[in-house]
């Protein structure tokens, strides 16, 4: 009977403390997994951040300026266009040629000429 | 009698074994209590590791939210000598990796020591490179590196930070406190090899820097820096500044200098070249500082604009000085003296006033005292107290001589034209803001205070529109706007005390649209050669700056009715 709860108590006390052994193995296990992780996090993190950088590198002003503009005067295109209009004065100075009776001879003459329209009005 | 024996042989196994188990239990307990706590420290330090987290420095962006200094995490390397076999191989394969010099890094290798420092803060490519190599030995570790994407842009603003990222310069070193951040710090634990596991006891977290976002914009900063470029390259100028304003609010849009440099190699720059000579450097202004004159003598009704002064056909003795005219003028009205920049008329009006009365808007306009712009090393510039003045003084303040004062009063001093009369502070940090957007702190415009009335300001800046129309600005004038503008040109003082002929210092003021300002812009040339006149060497660079700045921000252009 004493022999019996002896290893009954030993028994215990060994599942115990192989639980705890096994217990402490586990956290370094997680420990060493976790720290691969972090780490590939940490390099997928700071390589976002440099390909952030080179974009914003690349795509400001200055570099662009350096590749491309080196020999062209950049100018920020104007919104607006400033028109001067005519007087009723200046028209009426100017004369303009009567208009021809004969449809053939209209097609010869030298008022007669090709317009083109631009797109941005 | 055998029972006696034993009886003592029994006594006598029994006390060793006795005195034994006492001397381990009294060892026991002795250990756990009187040792415990050292020997449990002494464990811990072998198990646990106190690593400082280094907290990320704040970034910086401009008024539009685009980075102009960021912290990336970049890769440093690291050799443990005891660990490394044939030293001259090792040396031999990184250097032409590294580009380093073979006795510095024979040295480096040749110490006996576990740890050693190879290369700080590497590129992703070098970094590869070396990987490649397969050495053992070495080791990567992460580094935080302050870096800057637009290189000069704005530089001298900026500033830059050391390699254990505080501030050294401008805003990085205005706005440290901001964007530090606080460390934080964990107790990780380590296996029987010190090697630290991702399992912490203790962690404080680190506090992040906050970011600060600045008043400038980046694209009206490339196109100051890059007309300044220009101006620098036709005049053969060594030393430039523009300061762009926006009168109302005093928000700097943009401050360029020249010389200049790349934020990101910055540390083999000499002191001068990182100087900001918009806000650290004074000079002596000339022509331009008569608006401080003229102000004067409309705001105390002592003159109107067309009242005639005679302008001596361009000699004029004050004091034991002859003072001259760039050209000679006869009879000029107020309005025209300041047009066409007669050094003469300008004296007479400030005679007309009086010492006291200068000195006063000298000091209204906020020269000679700071201004108060959040960024280090402000000067105050020098204005002499009217009982110093001697007797040629009269004849040299008004026009800008005998007074040294910096491009950002300069600037200050012409938006209070532009906004009614009030001198403002200048600013460059609009907010501070954390890593989630949220607003720690915001700035905003404050007065320092009034200078001239409303109507003083409005007749000013009728002058200083005739001055591009009519006067010595024309090539400043922008089809489609009313620009009011002020001409300078002085000249710079040799080694012994006497006004050069050679030497110049060339500026420009101005603001547009003259009816309803958007920006004031001052732009300074040190000694361009072979012009050197105010309104040939800055004026245009004025037009050309307010120009593109006017299309940017989509300024309507006023129809301008000719006679």
């Amino acid at each position: 009977m004493r022999l019996n709860r002896f290893l009954i108590l030993t028994g215990v006390i060994t599942l115990v403390a192989l639980g705890y052994v096994n217990q402490q193995n586990k956290i370094y296990y997680f420990g060493y997994s976790n720290g691969k992780k972090q780490t590939e996090l940490s390099n997928l993190l700071d390589n976002n951040n440099i390909l952030r950088y080179n974009i914003n590198k690349w795509s400001s002003l200055t570099c662009l300026d350096d590749k491309i503009l080196q020999n062209v005067d950049f100018e920020i295109p104007s919104q607006r266009r400033l028109v001067r209009l005519e007087t009723a004065e200046q028209k009426a100075q100017f004369k303009e040629p009567k208009a021809s009776a004969s449809l053939i001879v209209s097609f010869f003459s030298r008022a007669r000429q090709a317009e083109a329209q631009t797109i941005n009005r | 009698m055998y029972i006696k024996y034993f009886s003592r042989r029994f006594y006598a196994v029994f006390f060793v074994f006795f005195f034994f188990f006492f001397f381990l239990i009294t060892r026991i307990l002795f250990i756990q209590f009187f040792k415990g706590k050292y020997l449990k420290s002494l464990a811990k330090k072998q198990y646990n590791l106190y690593v400082e987290l280094e907290p990320r420095r704040g970034t910086i962006y401009d008024r539009k939210l685009r980075p102009q200094a960021i912290n990336i995490n970049i890769d440093s390397l690291y050799a443990c000598p005891n660990q490394i076999n044939d030293k001259d191989d090792f040396v031999n394969k990184l250097v032409p990796v590294l580009k380093l010099d073979v006795p510095y890094l024979k040295d480096r290798v040749d110490r006996k020591k576990s740890f050693i420092w190879i290369a700080r803060k590497l590129s992703p490519d070098v970094v590869s490179s070396v990987h490649a190599l397969n050495l053992k030995g070495v080791g990567f570790i992460k580094e935080s590196k302050r870096c800057y994407p637009n290189g000069s842009l704005a530089s001298h603003m900026i500033g830059i930070s050391g390699l254990d990222n505080i501030g050294l310069e401008g805003i990085e070193l205005f706005y440290d406190n901001y964007l530090r951040g606080e460390p934080g710090f964990a107790l990780f634990l380590r296996d029987a090899r010190q090697k630290k596991l991702e399992l912490w006891e203790k962690m404080i977290p680190p506090k992040d820097g906050y970011d600060v976002i600045l008043t400038i914009d980046e694209v009206m900063q490339f196109i100051v820096e890059r007309e300044i470029d220009k101006m620098c390259k036709e005049f053969n100028t060594q030393r430039a500044a523009i300061v762009v304003m926006n009168p109302h609010t005093a928000e700097i849009l943009a401050m360029a200098n020249r010389p200049t440099f790349d934020l990101n190699n910055a540390f083999n720059i000499d002191q001068q070249t990182r100087r900001n000579h918009a806000v650290c450097d004074l000079f002596e202004p000339g022509s331009v500082f008569k608006i401080v004159t003229a102000s004067a003598a409309i705001e105390e009704n002592k003159f109107s604009e067309e009242v005639k002064i005679f302008c001596e056909n361009g000699d004029y003795l004050v004091g034991n000085h002859i003072l001259h005219d760039h050209r000679p003028h006869g009879w000029l009205s107020f309005r025209e003296v300041i047009e066409q920049s007669s050094n003469i008329g300008t004296t007479k009006i400030a005679q007309g006033l009086g010492p006291e009365v200068i000195y006063r808007y000298i000091k209204l306009f906020g020269f000679g005292s700071k201004l108060g712009i959040d960024l280090p090393g402000e000067a105050s510039g020098i204005v002499h107290p009217a009982r110093y003045w001697s007797k040629t003084s009269i004849g040299a303040i008004p026009i800008g001589h005998e007074v040294a004062i910096s491009a950002l009063q300069l600037v200050s001093a012409v938006s209070v034209i532009a906004n009614g009369g009030l001198l403002m502070k200048p600013y460059v940090v609009g907010a501070i803001q954390d890593k989630y957007g949220e607003k720690i702190k915001e700035f905003s415009p404050s007065v320092i205070n009034k200078v001239i009335c409303a109507d003083t300001a409005s007749r000013i800046k009728d002058i200083l529109v005739g001055v591009v129309d009519n006067g010595t600005g024309k090539l400043a004038a922008i089809r489609g706007f009313r620009v009011a503008g002020k001409t300078g040109t002085a000249q710079k003082i040799e080694a012994d005390g006497s006004y050069s002929h050679k030497k110049f210092h060339a500026s420009f003021i101005g603001f547009v649209p003259a009816d309803d300002p958007v920006i004031a812009i001052c732009v300074i040339a040190d000694e361009p050669s072979p012009y050197y006149y105010g309104g040939v060497v800055c004026a245009p660079v004025f037009k050309r700056v307010a120009t593109d700045i006017l299309k940017y921000l989509e300024v309507a252009p006023q129809l301008v009715k000719k006679d």
